[in-house]
């Protein structure tokens, strides 16, 4: 069940062409050269109900746009979206219900006050019910042990502490739908393992479909199916992790240490280097399994140790982003 | 439809609450204002006094009336402080991105925006607001009979929605232009000098500008006259109950400015 739709998707800001200097700003005074830019670009996806996906692209690609759109809190310059069949620019009120929102680097709790008040006044604004204000926040303290800083005034919170309350703040009205913008930036290693670890339990729980805004590559393995990249506004990539690999590293590397400084060749592996006892073979997947490789080469030499490795992602995605899709 | 208020207005309240509660998680900064702010008043005050013992009158106003004017202008403007300071920093808010949390929650917009904030350190203005125009009304022997009452409460609405309907343009400029535009330092000052003294004291242009186009003498001047009795014959109304119709009309027109340029709102930074 289909529940974002992103049609033919466009946003285009007026950018104004700056000339430096006090000559530049007088002159902008009076004649103002502008152009164009297209944020978005002619982008087009649906997700279903339940998917983790993840929206990644360089920096200024046109990700926090398309979520601002989505989330309802920018207007398309054209284009159709629709979230669980409503448009969140005509039902506003009705779309925000089943949304949350995550800003990596905003919040929406209240500075001064303690953690506890800014979840009680959001009990009020979603009318949220007593049971299921409860029942959400046990569950979420199972994961994220909240209650352990419920009661400190939020400009008191560590990064790690704020971005967890945010998390809280976006699923106390049980939304179907997640958008997280960069929520594990700046976190330590125990933070983002928490934050992780609550992203795919709700999802599991409670079908919670998620978009998830990262550049970190730790949330991609560990939590998406399904990947979209955009660059310059408009979607180069979208599929599985694993297809994306196929596509542009459908190869893997074997790490031979063998006990003397042999050099043996394969007709199905390239050398990538070699120095005394190992050598390094890059083979494709679907010419050689590794084990086929590891037998062969055993028959010619004698192998002290082996190791496989995986293309590395961020390799993959810095290819990626520098297709044009 | 019943339901609607109910909601808005347990939320309203609940805004409130949390307004007051900041206000009062930093107590220092609240004493230190409600020390140190009524000086400006108590100067204010002594140089009324002073102009009338060396003229006698001011714009053919006594002491009397003069404290009355004053006290009530002093009163107003902490009213409209405490209700509507969140104006202020509008033209701020719509440059950093400032409305993107009214937006993605199921309110209207500017409900949220107006009841959002309430400002416990404009108590330092109410304080001595009070105090000077009690001190006033006693010395005019103001005569609290109920319908004075309710015109009274009229006058004070209609003052603090006039003033808030100015702020309110003039931030809302910030829609169009895009910059954090902050005229409330100049809009501050001007209604100190058109409300605190009687109209009467300024050249008949001026007059005539604020009381036909931009009415800042209805803030005070105008109701403080229906008040003492100072009505002149040729006007058949009450000036004080025009007051809170002004307000109420103009500052509806403000909210409809608000709506028009929240429509080109779009959420700034990343």
């Amino acid at each position: 069940m289909k529940i974002i739709e992103v049609n033919h998707l466009v946003k285009e800001y007026k950018k104004v062409k700056k000339e430096k200097g006090i000559r530049g700003a007088v002159k902008n005074l009076f004649v103002q050269e502008v152009e164009m830019v297209r944020a978005v670009d002619d982008i087009s996806f649906n997700i279903e109900q339940g998917e983790i996906v993840a929206y990644i692209g360089p920096n200024g690609a046109g990700k926090s746009t398309t979520v601002k759109m989505l989330s309802g809190i920018m207007r398309p310059t054209s284009g159709e979206i629709l979230i669980d069949g409503l448009s969140p620019q005509k039902n506003r009120k009705q779309v925000v219900k089943n949304i949350g929102v995550v800003f990596g680097q905003r919040t929406q709790l209240n500075w001064d006050l303690r953690l506890g008040e800014s979840f009680e006044l959001l009990k009020k604004i979603y009318e949220i019910e007593d049971h299921t204000y409860d029942s959400n926040l046990s569950m979420m303290d199972e994961i994220l042990e909240i209650s352990k800083f419920m009661d400190t005034p939020v400009r008191q919170l560590s990064l790690g502490q704020r971005m967890r309350g945010d998390l809280v703040a976006a699923m106390l009205h049980s939304p179907k739908i997640l958008f997280l913008d960069e929520p594990t930036i700046g976190l330590d290693v125990e933070a983002k393992y928490a934050i992780r670890k609550f992203i795919k339990e709700i999802n599991e729980r409670n079908q919670t479909t998620i978009i998830l805004t990262t550049h970190d590559l730790g949330d991609i393995q560990e939590l998406c199916k399904r990947l979209i990249i955009i660059n310059e506004g408009r979607v180069i990539e979208d599929g599985s992790l694993k297809e994306l690999i196929d596509k542009i590293a459908p190869y893997k590397h074997l790490i031979v240490d063998f006990y003397d400084p042999v050099c043996i060749s394969h007709p199905q592996a390239e050398i990538v280097s070699q120095s005394e006892a190992r050598t390094v073979y890059k083979f494709k997947k679907d010419e050689i399994s590794a084990a086929q490789l590891i037998s062969d080469i055993s028959k010619e030499a004698d192998i002290k140790e082996i190791g496989l490795e995986e293309p590395k992602i961020d390799d993959i995605i810095r290819v990626a982003y520098r297709s044009k899709g | 439809m019943r339901h609607t208020i109910k909601y808005y207005s347990s939320v309203a309240l609940a805004f409130m609450k949390m307004s007051i509660q900041s206000g009062l998680e930093y107590p220092i900064n609240l004493i230190g204002w409600i020390l140190v702010n009524p000086i400006q008043f108590i100067v204010g005050f002594a140089t009324i006094k002073f102009v009338v013992q060396e003229f006698g009158s001011l714009g053919g106003w006594g002491f009397e009336g003069l404290a009355f004017l004053y006290g009530l202008a002093v009163l107003s403007h902490g009213f409209a402080v405490i209700l509507f300071i969140q104006t202020w920093y509008m033209g701020k808010g719509v440059v950093i991105g400032g409305f993107d949390r009214f937006l993605l929650r199921p309110m209207n917009v500017l409900f949220q925006f107006l009841f959002m904030d309430f400002n416990l350190v404009g108590i330092s203005d109410l304080i001595p607001g009070f105090i000077v125009f009690l001190y006033g009304c006693v010395q005019v022997k103001f005569h609290c009979s109920f319908v004075n009452i309710l015109l009274l409460i009229m006058t004070l609405a209609g003052g603090v929605l006039i003033r808030g309907a100015v702020w309110i343009f003039c931030g809302s400029l910030a829609f169009w232009t895009k910059s954090p535009t902050n005229f409330v330092g100049f809009t501050l000052e001007l209604f100190d000098r058109v409300t605190m003294y009687p109209l009467t004291i300024y050249p008949r242009a001026l007059q005539f500008v604020f009381t036909f186009i931009l009415p800042l003498g209805w803030i005070t001047f105008y109701p403080a006259s229906e008040l003492l009795g100072r009505r002149p014959d040729y006007i058949p109304v009450n000036m004080a109950l025009v007051t809170f119709l002004i307000g109420v009309f103009i500052f509806a027109l403000s909210c409809l400015v608000m709506s028009l340029g929240m429509r080109r709102y779009e959420s700034a930074g990343s």
